[in-house]
């Protein structure tokens, strides 16, 4: 009884963590059953079978939540049509939830569950199964933070941003996540305009006319063809060409 | 009990009794008997009047039936006759937030909620019914667009001159029209600048095909061919304006200004004193020179046009010019000091893209459209979200 109650919250955990959570509480899972085969090694077919078939039944999502409803073919009244209405909700956002699960989406996972969860506040199969979700989001945000302080440690600020990108992706209410998008970002603009005061102190010239300063814009937006085709005077092209970032201020 | 719980009981029974045969009851049964009671729980479902309950009504616009509820959001069955409108209000207490419940529920396909998707709006109501149930956030908890696989960013887009003939910057305005009218087809919403301001403040959610329209340097040609059809379709623009160039030949002047900014569509904002790039420095100028020069640049035409738009001379936080647009698109960090020094909320460049919630709010990036471009090169210029890497 024990050991199957370990072999469940194996299962849980794994769901928890997410397809690669999945890993350990598998191995404990088998392990456990290889355990069991040395007392009842005869009975390997079957056990193994067993295991499949449980392994298979805790990985799904909960049992269907909703009943598959005939269509009617005659007036519904109007209790009929909410009742249907309501089972066509629920389906769909379990649905969701599901698809949600399966790309890792696991805030979004938990958003769905819990529009199911409204209507139905006794079902604890859902419960558990927002639980899971919303477990399994902050763990894999809590990770990714983690990676994006290691990033920021390094000095490399271009992947802190990215990982503190991917982990408000995971939770998208995510305070210090938001914040720390925004720091990051906060140096690296002033990183560039750092460089882009060195370049234009080398290369100074008086007023310039209409033409360069369209000719500039033009280029900043990186409509070179467009900006030469401005400049008819080559010393003009000259300049426009030392002058111009090199394209380092992309994000 | 259903069907398929039905099929699960007679696969219990079966493998329960050969399980027993070959002594593993104990391990079988519990682990299938938890599997099936929680599809049991599951499948329970409980009859509408069961769960309906009808809660006191937060406003009195739409006559929905809450249907239940949680810490974070509400599940409602409109009435008929609710429109997104009246459920925003009544919910959330903002009318003017029927986009979000529209795009959070997916029924956002349609044309969007801004001033130039108002003609195609009115002809295609959204698809609001008793039928289908719709999940309202009871706060707001991602007003920065993100999404799991990416987040938005919302263009600005930047215009010169109007006219003919077309050339990189100078635009047609049947050209203009037309881009005005795949934006209400492609279902995008026009905002007005301070809506970006918001977003990038304080996480004000935009739709998600927002856009923001800038015209720069205060030509003459704005006034006569781009602010009629702009006034016909009620976008908003933001005019950026060197105020030594004002009155000028070819350039607007304040007269045509204050009547523009009276509509409430035109929104004028700073661009330079004399329209001298920031960065660069006048021969043998000193770094001291330099920096009080350049706080003339950027208040000096904060004063004039409050002055002559408003009669008034507030002080930084209370001006309506709150925004500047770099004169060349460039700032060093100079300028980005000088910003933050004279409180101003937006600082515009020229360099291109979408902005994201994150994007530094001295250093928007904004895209150029060109005159002589074609309505597919105008679809490439709107970049409305940005993916994230796998």
């Amino acid at each position: 009884m024990t050991m199957t109650s370990s072999f469940l919250r194996a299962g849980c955990r794994g769901l928890a963590a997410g397809p690669a959570g999945l890993c350990f509480p598998l191995r404990t899972f088998f392990s456990a059953w290889r355990r069991l085969l040395r007392i009842h090694f005869r009975l390997a077919p079957l056990a193994w079978l067993a295991a499949f078939t449980l392994t298979g039944c805790s990985s799904l999502p909960p049992a269907a939540v909703v009943d598959p409803q005939p269509v009617p073919d005659v007036q519904l009244s109007d209790g009929q049509a909410a009742a249907q209405s309501m089972a066509g909700f629920i389906s769909r956002q379990q649905t969701q939830a599901e698809q949600a699960e399966k790309q890792g989406h696991w805030a979004l996972a938990a958003w769905h569950w819990e529009a199911i969860r409204a209507l139905r506040p006794q079902d604890t199969t859902v419960m558990a199964s927002q639980q899971r979700a919303l477990q399994a989001a902050e763990s894999l945000a809590a990770l990714r933070v983690s990676q994006a302080r290691l990033a920021l440690q390094l000095g490399d600020l271009e992947s802190a941003r990215e990982w503190l990108l991917r982990a408000l992706a995971t939770q998208l209410d995510l305070p210090e996540a938001i914040e720390g998008v925004k720091q990051v970002e906060r140096s690296l603009t002033r990183k560039r305009a750092a460089e882009t005061v060195s370049r234009h102190r080398l290369n100074r010239m008086s007023r310039p006319p209409a033409a360069y300063e369209h000719a500039q814009l033009l280029a900043l937006q990186g409509e070179l063809a467009a900006a030469v085709d401005l400049l008819c005077v080559p010393w003009l092209r000259t300049t426009l060409q030392t002058q111009l970032p090199s394209g380092g201020w992309q994000t | 009990m259903t069907v398929a719980s039905g099929q699960h009981g007679r696969s219990l029974s079966s493998l329960l009794l050969r399980a027993w045969r070959y002594g593993l009851v104990c391990l079988g049964a519990l682990g299938w008997a938890t599997a099936v009671a929680a599809g049991n729980t599951a499948g329970a479902l409980p009859s509408a009047s069961a769960s309906a309950q009808t809660h006191p009504a937060p406003g009195a616009e739409a006559q929905a039936q809450v249907l239940g509820q949680t810490d974070r959001l509400w599940v409602v069955r409109p009435a008929p006759g609710d429109t997104l409108a009246g459920l925003a209000l009544r919910f959330w207490g903002r009318a003017d937030r029927a986009w979000l419940l529209a795009e959070s529920n997916g029924l956002a396909d349609g044309p969007g909620s801004g001033a130039v998707a108002s003609e195609s709006r009115q002809a295609r109501p959204p698809p609001l019914s008793p039928d289908r149930l719709l999940v309202i956030a009871r706060r707001l908890t991602n007003g920065i667009g993100f999404t799991p696989d990416g987040y938005q960013t919302v263009p600005i887009l930047s215009y010169h001159r109007f006219g003919q003939p077309a050339s990189a910057m100078v635009l047609p305005p049947e050209m203009l029209e037309a881009q005005l009218r795949q934006l209400a087809s492609l279902g995008a919403t026009v905002v007005p600048l301070s809506a970006l301001a918001d977003f990038l403040a304080g996480g004000q959610p935009l739709p998600a095909k927002s856009v923001v329209i800038s015209v720069d340097d205060g030509h003459e040609s704005f006034y006569r061919l781009a602010f009629p059809l702009l006034q016909k379709h009620g976008v908003p623009v933001t005019l950026f304006v060197p105020t030594d160039a004002v009155g000028q030949p070819e350039v607007l002047n304040w007269p045509q200004l204050q009547e523009m900014s009276a509509t409430g569509l035109v929104s004028v904002q700073a661009h330079g004193k004399t329209h001298q790039s920031l960065v660069e420095r006048a021969p043998g100028e000193d770094e001291r020179t330099y920096r009080r020069a350049l706080e003339v640049e950027v208040q000096v035409p904060r004063k004039l046009i409050e002055q002559y738009l408003t009669g008034k001379d507030p002080g930084p936080v209370d001006a309506t010019v709150q925004y500047v647009a770099y004169p060349h698109g460039l700032a060093n960090v100079a300028v980005l000091d000088s910003m933050t020094r004279n409180a101003f909320a937006l600082g515009l460049s020229m360099l291109p893209g979408g902005n994201a919630f994150y994007t530094h709010p001295h250093m928007l990036l904004r895209t150029m459209v060109l005159g002589d471009g074609s309505l597919e090169a105008f679809n490439t210029l709107l970049q409305w979200r940005r993916a994230l890497a796998p």
